[in-house]
């Protein structure tokens, strides 16, 4: 089961957060959920470069608990998309991937209308990410 | 004789054939009429290079993420290395053309200096049926390259000077556009508690 997405810019600023499907509703508003992830993401990258050996580049990919699963992937341009999912998902890394190159590319970096950093709010963007998050098996997998 | 081609060079191939391609001679016009429109509106020699390269570093802050989607180049370890992935990646992938590229040493230059490369384009596409009149001899016709490369690194946190050093349109034999690192610019947060 796929549940939510959010994705950041290289500054922190929250571009998008999209909720398929979310269990447990936080306290809160969304701004400080957001502003909680990326406090959550930039310090597990720290730790992750401070417990990486100096061979080999440091990354994390996902983390999970019992509950959930979140799925991480970070472009050179410092794009980082978050992918929460039932801990059973397999790796998502590929679906990111392609949400990043076939979505976020077409509808955003080449939409001449869209200014980075200014938040998703395009339709057809919109349109596209659900439809390809949708046409996943993991979509409805694990569904109770 | 492909297995012998170096690996980029096979990239670079591979990404090409996956872009959307348009017509080259469409492509070539569409930029000159872009130029003549610019010296027309600015008047000017000298600000028309600067707004070109301007127009490219506007392309370039795109472009980037539309390479590294779809490139698959993976991640470079050092200077040296994304000279060669620009030149037979990217350049190859978006243009066309395979260009070389040419790590430059300064003679005398101290150990820690900062890397540069130069891209030599022989088979420029931008400069076939142009011709430089007499009055704009000095104009920086492929400026947009320098501006597309200088903003795509910035992207990925490399601050880079770039400048035309060569243009066939100038009577060189080819066009040769130097990249000469800057500053690696590290992430950082605004920390705007409230």
């Amino acid at each position: 089961m796929i549940y939510n997405l959010y994705i950041y810019n290289k500054h922190g600023v929250c571009l998008l957060y999209h909720e398929w499907k979310r269990p447990n509703i936080t306290a809160g508003s969304a701004m400080a959920d957001q502003k909680l992830m990326f406090g959550f993401l930039f310090s597990l990258k720290q730790v992750v470069n401070k417990l990486t050996p100096d061979s080999g580049m440091p990354g994390f990919h996902a983390c999970s608990t019992n509950k959930f699963k979140l799925n991480y992937y970070e472009t050179a341009t410092g794009l980082r998309f978050v992918l929460n999912t039932d801990p059973n998902c397999g790796d998502m890394r590929e679906c990111i991937r392609y949400i990043y190159s076939a979505v976020f590319v077409e509808y955003a970096s080449k939409n001449a209308l869209y200014t980075a950093g200014e938040p998703l709010d395009n339709e057809q963007f919109l349109f596209a990410l659900d439809k390809y998050v949708r046409s996943l098996p993991a979509f409805t997998s694990g569904a109770a | 004789m492909a297995a012998q081609r170096p690996p980029y060079q096979r990239l670079g191939d591979v990404a090409f054939s996956k872009v959307e391609k348009v017509n080259a001679e469409l492509f070539t016009l569409t930029y000159g009429a872009v130029v003549v429109q610019l010296l027309k509106d600015s008047e000017d020699v000298e600000q028309t290079s600067i707004q070109l390269e301007k127009m490219g570093y506007n392309i370039g802050v795109r472009i980037i993420d539309e390479f590294l989607a779809k490139a698959n180049a993976g991640t470079c370890t050092d200077f040296k290395e994304t000279g060669e992935v620009i030149a037979k990646v990217a350049f190859r992938m978006f243009l066309g053309v395979t260009v070389d590229c040419r790590h430059v040493v300064e003679p005398n230059a101290p150990a820690d200096a900062m890397p540069a490369f130069h891209l030599i384009i022989v088979d420029n596409p931008l400069v076939d049926f142009v011709e430089l009149p007499e009055h704009c001899s000095t104009l920086a016709y492929c400026n947009l390259l320098c501006g597309v490369v200088r903003g795509a690194l910035e992207m990925v946190g490399m601050r880079v000077e770039t400048k035309l050093l060569k243009d066939t349109l100038w009577g060189d034999e080819h066009t040769e556009i130097s990249v000469s690192l800057k500053e690696l610019v590290h992430e950082q947060y605004r920390d705007d508690d409230e």
